[in-house]
């Protein structure tokens, strides 16, 4: 078997502080790493993120063929599998890799913003009607799929239409499209590498949330802090918006877990040798390389769909709860889970973002035309009840961090440890006492996400603006949850 | 549910997690790790790593199938809808199971694979597990071929979805003071 066991000194002992919210890891620190680990901290992050084994797990990234530049860590990073949750890194589309563990088992799991013209003190008694709507009507937690079940024919659409095939089945429209990460279709899916058992498993989950993190918060905007941006962006302080994060569900799950196995087999045919057998890899240009593409192209088209059709409901609850006139506009739709081919210093590079949201600047052309002269929209969302951000991309984030910035508050205690200090009881209690509505199907879930779980989203906010990743315009409150 | 400790009948395992959870891992408690079969959880960041231990590596897929039973809401250490607690959905039809050949550490990563699929996607548990085929115990557990487990279990009321999959990050089987143990980390 292709690994090799990491010993010797610790990553964070050889680490230099290279300004006030950027710490490195030299290339020298490991014979086999080919380019230098780069982490986004302050201090006080920094000895969060250096606790557990986030960066072994960044410095196991920096060896991977064709990595090029750095790897880079987002404030919120910790430990994960493979690459670090919070990691980034690109590869030359010719001569590099592409990994299915650089990407993640929930491929293209993201975030989006519905934006109503509705004032918070308007919402009065119907929040909580409104939130058990929500929970009625987007399947969540262990057990509950959709109430969409899709044939083959009509899987193939949505892995290789995505949204598009939406707007047909009128479940989305063409400025949904607009506001969507690539339109909320990555080329290049490719049907037939999405194995029978991914299909069996997403067939019926088209429009559910699953369980962990995932959640939909009802929230309202509290403070702005550029004022042109939030106009920009239809954002006025008291005004309720909707969030949404979940991802591919199960499809996107087996696709991963196909191509690791498949990958970890031919690493000798390919004379790759790794420190972490989670990071198999194929050559982009190779035949697996190319399948796992398609494949998770396919699984991204799902997510993106699988978020439209959480949208579809939770519009369908605002007219009947708040009214037929109320309507939601998508601010935007964000994947943190993806592998992309992109240019970046006059070159194509696959960039894989694992737990890490794209942040263009108002330069780039990505950026979608409505949101030009100020940034593309980036959420992060804190831990659940804290609220969230919405940040506009830099255009210095692509030469930072190939044009990323994190993608949450990012965990800093194990989900047991988390359970211990705290019964999902009191977590509701907590909550329910500040006037958000909760609905949770699991009190151990509740305990598990619960805030003291999380980084502060302030400061791991804050490090992303100083570090010039994308910068803050608003701040949101939360009025009820639904968790997976 | 009906528990039986250690019961072997032709290589047959019950997976029902009653009574063999072991709280710690190997190294701080090896008051209760010694000379029995066990699982444990340890502590990750953002996933959930599992550690086994058993006599041979048929006990290890057995521990690995009580560790994910133990998952189930209404099972140990669940607090969700009950499972399906009929006495004739518990007994039915034995199935043959086939995992790719690999080493040790990729054939339990397939294995519990295997569970998540078959949970999220046909609602069944296993509880009673038996390794047919495809392992050589002597030769470092590198499987022979397809590796063959037969099983029986449960259908649950609900899919269970909260393990995404096993992953081969870390995983690692070897063999210790004459067990084996064995590490995965599941994404949750």
């Amino acid at each position: 078997m292709s690994t090799r066991a990491t010993t010797g000194p610790r990553p964070a002992e050889a680490a230099r502080r290279v300004s006030e919210t950027l710490y490195e890891i030299p290339s020298t620190f490991r014979a086999d790493m080919k380019v230098p680990a780069r982490i986004y901290a302050d201090e006080r992050l920094w000895a969060q993120i250096s606790t557990d084994r986030s960066l072994d797990q960044l410095v196991n990234v920096a060896t991977l063929p064709g990595v090029t530049r750095a790897a880079y860590a987002m404030p919120d990073a910790h430990e994960g599998y493979g690459f670090p949750v919070g990691g980034v890194a690109a590869f030359d589309a010719e001569s590099g890799v592409i990994s299915p563990g650089g990407v993640g088992y929930d491929i293209n799991c993201g975030v989006r913003m519905l934006v109503s013209g509705l004032h918070s003190d308007d919402l009065g008694d119907r929040l909580e009607p409104l939130v058990h709507e929500l929970s009625r009507g987007i399947p969540s937690g262990m057990g509950r799929g959709s109430h969409l079940s899709l044939d083959d024919a009509a899987l193939d659409r949505v892995f290789t239409e995505g949204c598009r095939y939406l707007v047909e089945r009128g479940m989305a429209t063409r400025e949904d499209l607009e506001h969507t990460e690539s339109g909320g279709c990555l080329p290049g899916a490719d049907p037939a590498r999405v194995s029978r058992r991914a299909r069996d498993r997403g067939r019926s989950q088209l429009g559910s949330m699953g369980s962990g993190n995932h959640f939909v918060e009802v929230e309202r905007v509290e403070r702005i802090f550029d004022q042109d941006a939030a106009e920009t962006l239809g954002l006025e302080v008291g005004h309720v918006v909707v969030l949404i994060h979940t991802g591919s569900r199960g499809l996107g799950h087996q696709v991963c877990t196909d191509y690791v196995s498949g990958m970890d087999k031919g690493m000798p045919e390919h004379g790759i040798t790794l420190p972490d057998r989670q990071l198999a890899c194929a050559p982009l240009q190779s035949a697996p390389g190319q399948a796992y593409f398609g494949a998770m192209a396919a699984a991204a088209n799902f997510a993106w769909c699988n978020r439209q059709v959480i949208s579809h409901v939770v519009r369908d609850a605002f007219h009947r709860v708040v009214g037929a006139d109320a309507e939601l506009r998508l601010l935007y739709d964000v994947a943190h889970n993806i592998a992309k081919v992109e240019e970046h210093d006059g070159r194509a590079l696959c960039v894989h973002r694992k737990g890490a949201t794209r942040a263009l600047g108002p330069s780039h052309p990505e950026t979608p035309a409505a949101y030009r002269s100020v940034g593309q929209p980036v959420f992060i969302p804190g831990s659940m009840g804290a609220g969230s951000y919405v940040l506009v991309g830099e255009d210095a984030s692509l030469e930072r961090s190939f044009g990323s910035a994190c993608h949450g508050a990012g965990r800093s205690m194990s989900r047991g440890e988390a359970r211990r200090r705290q019964h999902g009881g009191e977590v509701r209690r907590a909550l329910t006492e500040r006037g958000i509505v909760v609905r949770c199907p699991s009190l151990k879930e509740l305990a598990e996400e619960a805030p003291h779980a999380y980084k502060d989203v302030d400061q791991v906010v804050e490090v992303v603006e100083r570090a010039g990743l994308a910068r803050r315009v608003a701040r949101t409150g939360v009025l009820g949850v639904v968790k997976g | 549910m009906r528990t039986r400790r250690g019961a072997r009948r032709s290589g047959v395992q019950r997976v029902e997690p009653v009574g063999r959870r072991v709280e710690g891992t190997p190294g701080d408690r090896p008051d209760l790790w010694s000379n029995r079969s066990g699982y444990a959880w340890v502590d990750h960041t953002s996933e959930a790593t599992l550690r086994l231990r058993g006599p041979t590596f048929a006990a290890l897929l057995e521990e690995a199938a009580r560790a994910f039973v133990s998952l189930v809401p209404g099972h140990l250490g669940g607090d969700g809808p009950e499972a399906d607690d009929d006495d004739d959905a518990a007994s039915g039809a034995w199935r043959e199971l086939t995992l790719e050949e690999g080493d040790a550490a990729s054939v339990l990563v397939g294995w519990l694979n295997e569970l998540v699929y078959l949970a999220e996607v046909e609602r069944w548990v296993p509880t009673e597990v038996a390794l047919e085929a495809g392992v050589d115990e002597q030769e470092d557990v590198m499987s022979t071929g397809p590796v063959r487990v037969r099983a029986r279990g449960r259908t649950l009321e609900q899919p269970f979805v909260l393990v995404k999959a096993a992953t081969l990050h870390g995983a690692k089987v070897r063999s210790r003071s004459g067990h084996l143990e064995a590490e995965v980390t599941l994404d949750i």
